[in-house]
């Protein structure tokens, strides 16, 4: 088992306001530049969690870079469908900043790091698979940089039809940051990843779970689980337009006072396992 | 090492939807004739597609025969097939089904239901596959890097099998971006020749089950090994030097070196920047020992799926003794340093050839294969 040793944490949400706030202006004033020029508000909502994450580390060039997002650079996208709908020739520039791996790689050309650098979508459990990933397919010794990035898009009334959600549900722009370095050693650490198919499973599995580990289960999970041991409630999203895991598990993470493990119940009722420690 | 056996291959592309369609047409050396579709303003391209790429209809039926096909093929039990990772590579996802849907109710929002898992878990959910889902969108190294995190997770031990999946649909925002790109040719498709025009863009959709024992019967191929990394000069073009590094850990990580090596199967997508770049990194690297060839003619440019099916159609054309040449290639380019072969090639039954694939954002993956 590649254990996975946490460096840094950071993560943010803005909920949004009825338009959209500049966010150059929030990089400038972070990082003292205003960033890369013609960018997609994904890449800054990405420079500007990682740089807070970072802090003041520099990263070897051979760290890689793991970004996961529910919708990607979606305000370019819809722009593009619209304009090619009329009939317009596509800016190129923006045409370029639709692949989601435009996110990443301005990450890596801002921090000079050259190693890999995917991003990997999934339905369920995204921010678990980028733990995974990093944890199954990078050598030990590896620093990574795990990212969940999403951008809201106005008119809000819209992007909550085009997300399938209810008048009032909270939208807004998110950025979660996760530094890592693979293999063992002192600290803080993801010691174990599983995959479970079902509920039995899980049931069996938590029957060998240590007794001084505290549980922490998301919602899905506790309702799957009524006569489940005594357990804390995950940090729950503001936002609905996110990556719930994501949130979810840094705080968790930012918040372990001694063996943990934390679980979630995907729809279809596969469940994830992270095990840490302080 | 540990090796990876490619269990099975399944392909929809326009060299044909069978082993057979596609020897013909990787043996003639003459690329499938180009069908013509319009990018948003009008204009008119070649597009390379087995069939009218103007709807999306067929599209997640396609998806979901290809991969039923190759699950069928590598003759995988019943548990292994509800509990397989399952990896897609793609840049498209599900577009074409959102620019149709643009054309049927514009009165509701563009991108409704969005949600970059999606294509993923719709097709798992069609064809019963409960395991792990990943989808992979570096660009035009989607489908590669598919392949080589699936080889990883099975060299960790996390399946014995994984499902590999590489997708590109006609879709007229990508037709139209590369046009505003200016990187389409009007014709033909001639990479490292001097009177290239550009690339001409394609559709497909391949599928492998990727083991990590032999099967009964011979295997397609073995995965050796490979390597990525995103290099971060340029958001589109590459360099020579960072192209170098990435072929070189590819070979370290397959326990190989260079004089190993049988052939190579260049990204080579006919635009000036990348021959440029590539045919110098292969020069630098291998120094014109070895035959190269694009398959890019054969199939267009199948940008996220190009990884896999090209890999497919070199395995194909391997398993019948030769390496396909490369359609268009007449005169080296001034300054160019790498002369593909145009003639196929006989290659040896057993060895190993060296496969790339780089996109925008940086993005550069090698593959080593064998049989």
């Amino acid at each position: 088992m590649n254990a996975l040793r946490i460096q840094a944490s950071h993560s943010k949400e803005w909920p949004a306001a009825e338009t959209a706030t500049n966010l150059a202006e929030t990089l400038r004033e972070l990082t003292g530049r205003p960033g890369p020029r013609r960018v997609s508000r994904l890449v800054r909502l990405a420079l500007l969690g990682a740089r807070q994450c970072l802090d003041t580390r520099q990263l070897p060039a051979d760290s890689a870079v793991l970004l996961t997002t529910r919708t990607g650079p979606v305000a370019d996208t819809v722009t593009l469908l619209q304009q090619g709908a009329a009939g317009l020739p596509l800016p190129p520039v923006q045409f370029v900043n639709v692949s989601s791996n435009m996110v990443s790689y301005y990450l890596a050309a801002e921090l000079g790091v050259q190693g890999s650098n995917q991003v990997i979508l999934s339905r369920d459990h995204a921010w678990f698979g980028l733990l995974e990933t990093a944890q199954l397919t990078l050598p030990p010794g590896t620093p990574v940089l795990l990212g969940a990035v999403e951008e809201n898009l106005w008119p809000l009334a819209e992007h909550r039809q085009r997300l399938g959600l209810a008048d009032a549900a909270p939208l807004g722009d998110s950025s979660h940051w996760l530094l890592v370095e693979t293999g063992e050693g002192p600290g803080p650490c993801i010691t174990a990843l599983e995959r479970h198919p079902d509920d039995q499973a899980i049931r069996s599995r938590l029957r060998q779970c240590p007794p001084e580990t505290t549980l922490t289960l998301t919602a899905s999970a506790r309702q799957a689980l009524p006569e489940g041991p005594p357990c804390q409630s995950a940090a729950r999203s503001q936002l609905q337009n996110g990556l719930p895991d994501a949130h979810a598990v840094i705080h968790w993470l930012a918040e372990l006072t001694g063996p943990g493990w934390w679980l979630d119940r995907s729809p279809r009722g596969q469940w994830v396992v992270i095990a840490a420690q302080p | 090492m540990q090796t990876t056996y490619i269990r099975s291959l399944a392909m929809q592309a326009a060299p044909g939807a069978t082993p057979t369609e596609r020897l013909d047409v990787l043996r003639s050396g003459l690329p499938p004739q180009a069908v013509r579709v319009s990018d948003h303003t009008g204009q008119r391209w070649p597009y390379m597609s087995r069939r009218r790429p103007d709807t999306a209809a067929s599209f997640w039926a396609d998806m979901a025969a290809v991969a039923e096909d190759a699950l069928n093929a590598a003759d995988l039990s019943d548990h292994a097939r509800t509990t397989l990772p399952v990896l897609l590579g793609s840049t498209c996802l599900d577009m074409p089904e959102h620019e149709a849907a643009l054309q049927t109710q514009p009165q509701v929002p563009a991108l409704m239901n969005a949600h970059c898992g999606r294509t993923l878990d719709q097709l798992a959910t069609e064809l019963g596959l409960g395991g792990p889902q990943f989808t992979l969108s570096t660009a035009c190294s989607s489908a590669a890097n598919a392949l080589l995190h699936a080889r990883r997770l099975l060299v960790a031990g996390q399946a014995d099998h994984a499902l590999v999946i590489g997708t590109e649909f006609y879709n007229g925002l990508t037709l139209s971006g590369f046009a505003s790109l200016l990187l389409l040719s009007p014709e033909t498709f001639r990479p490292f020749d001097a009177a290239r025009e550009g690339l001409i863009l394609g559709e497909a959709v391949g599928a492998m089950v990727l083991s990590r024992q032999p099967g009964d019967r011979r295997d397609l191929g073995r995965l050796l090994g490979g390597a990525t990394g995103c290099d971060p000069s340029s958001p589109t073009n590459s360099s020579p030097e960072f192209l170098v590094r990435i072929m070189q850990q590819a070979l370290d990580d397959a326990g190989l070196t260079t004089d190993d090596l049988l052939a190579i199967k260049a990204h080579g997508t006919g635009t000036p920047s990348n021959d440029a770049a590539e045919g110098a990194a292969l020069n630098r690297l291998f120094g014109n020992r070895h035959p190269v060839t694009s398959l890019k003619p054969y199939f267009g440019h199948t940008l996220g799926a190009c990884g896999l099916v090209e890999l497919g159609g070199l395995l194909e054309a391997w398993s019948a003794g030769f390496l396909p040449a490369t359609p268009g290639f007449r005169t080296l380019d001034t300054g160019e340093q790498i002369t593909p072969i145009t003639q196929p090639h006989p290659l040896p039954a057993e060895g190993a050839v060296l496969c790339n694939s780089f996109g925008f954002g940086g993005n550069t993956t090698s593959l080593v294969v064998a049989r």
